[in-house]
């Protein structure tokens, strides 16, 4: 089961509005390479890994995962907050509001609706944990295109916090890989 | 260039002549402008690059942990060389940091104790973590009201929701 803590894993105040950096991150929210699609991929995955050391790596990471999922949800929250409608009208989010006003609705940037399509389950450790590297690499790279899309010091300092994390999912993913490879799977 | 293998019609024979005739109709600096097929921009693109894993134990502290998005020396790759420092007013704060950066610690050990479980020194190192993180939860809970629902003891009335949530902060303007 699941316990909520009251906190952040990483702070997060914006204090400027950037109606225009809360449509990108999107990306990161409801986005294929997105932080729901990072959570929900490894939680599926984990009742076929083959030892404990999968099972517990799988399921750690989701975790945080979702803590970064929360983060993100913030973040927009934090920059849509006191938008005008003409200021969201002019950032192109009028169609965002006609449906979701103010609220945080997991899509992509271009207001595609998340879906499980992103994700993939294949019963098979190796192909699964290949496929988690190769998300923990296209979520860096989108993180290093979001943070050229921005000057705000409030909004850089959380980016570069997860695309850190990515860094060390990455190496995680490949070590385990690199074992169950030795091991011969 | 985009060259379809299967429409080969070049005649090689006159290839020489055909180059020939390019340098001697184009100067040196016309051949750049010439090139334009496509550009690879290699010494900004951003690689992954795996530093020695020698020195797994050479971890930062949670403080430095937290500002980096990383515990492991050897693992850190900063992008543009970006690091933020987190910087937060009062004695509340203050300690939640101090918590965060506990919970960052534990949380990075953790993931590698899943797949090392055997090295004892990171175990070590880890349960410190945890200790310092429990005294630090304690003496939040006590002042400032519980951070997880179960943390009631000191109260006698109904706190969870009193506390105000992780998006209420001052950027939230609340």
């Amino acid at each position: 089961m699941f316990k909520y803590e009251k906190m952040l894993e990483y702070p997060v105040n914006i204090k400027k509005k950037d109606l225009r950096m809360a449509k990108l991150m999107c990306d990161q929210l409801g986005g294929a390479n997105g932080e729901l699609s990072a959570s929900l991929r490894y939680m599926c995955q984990r009742y076929t890994m083959p030892d404990e050391k999968g099972s517990s790596l799988l399921t750690d990471i989701a975790n945080e995962e979702l803590s970064h999922f929360e983060m993100i949800q913030v973040m927009i929250s934090q920059l849509v907050k006191d938008a005008s409608l003409e200021e969201m009208k002019e950032a192109g989010l009028d169609t965002y509001y006609v449906g979701h006003k103010r609220g945080v609705y997991p899509m992509n940037s271009n207001g595609v609706p998340y879906t499980a399509a992103y994700i993939e389950v294949s019963g098979n450790p190796m192909v699964d944990l290949m496929e988690d590297m190769a998300a923990e690499e296209k979520a860096r790279a989108t993180y290093e295109n979001l943070m050229d899309m921005t000057k705000d010091q409030d909004l850089l300092a959380p980016l570069s916090f997860l695309r850190q994390r990515e860094v060390v999912h990455f190496n995680r993913f490949k070590e385990l890989y690199e074992e169950y490879k030795r091991k011969g799977m | 260039m985009y060259f379809d293998e299967r429409e080969n019609e070049i005649d090689y024979t006159n290839y020489s002549n055909e180059v020939n005739s390019v340098e001697k109709n184009y100067t040196q600096n016309d051949y750049k402008k010439w090139d334009n097929d496509f550009k690879v921009d290699i010494e900004n693109l951003n690689i992954n690059n795996f530093n020695n894993r020698e020195s797994v134990n050479d971890l930062y502290t949670a403080k430095e942990g937290l500002n980096k998005g990383n515990m492991f020396r050897n693992l850190f790759n900063p992008y543009k060389s970006y690091v933020y420092k987190v910087v937060v007013n009062g004695k509340k704060d203050e300690l939640l940091l101090k918590i965060q950066e506990l919970t960052f610690k534990v949380v990075d050990l953790n993931l590698y104790l899943d797949i090392n479980p055997a090295d004892k020194n990171m175990y070590n190192e880890f349960k410190k973590a945890v200790e310092e993180l429990k005294a630090n939860k304690d003496l939040y809970e006590k002042n400032y009201g519980p951070l997880c629902v179960t943390e009631t003891l000191y109260y006698d009335d109904y706190m969870w929701s009193k506390n105000p949530w992780p998006w209420m902060s001052e950027g939230g303007k609340k």
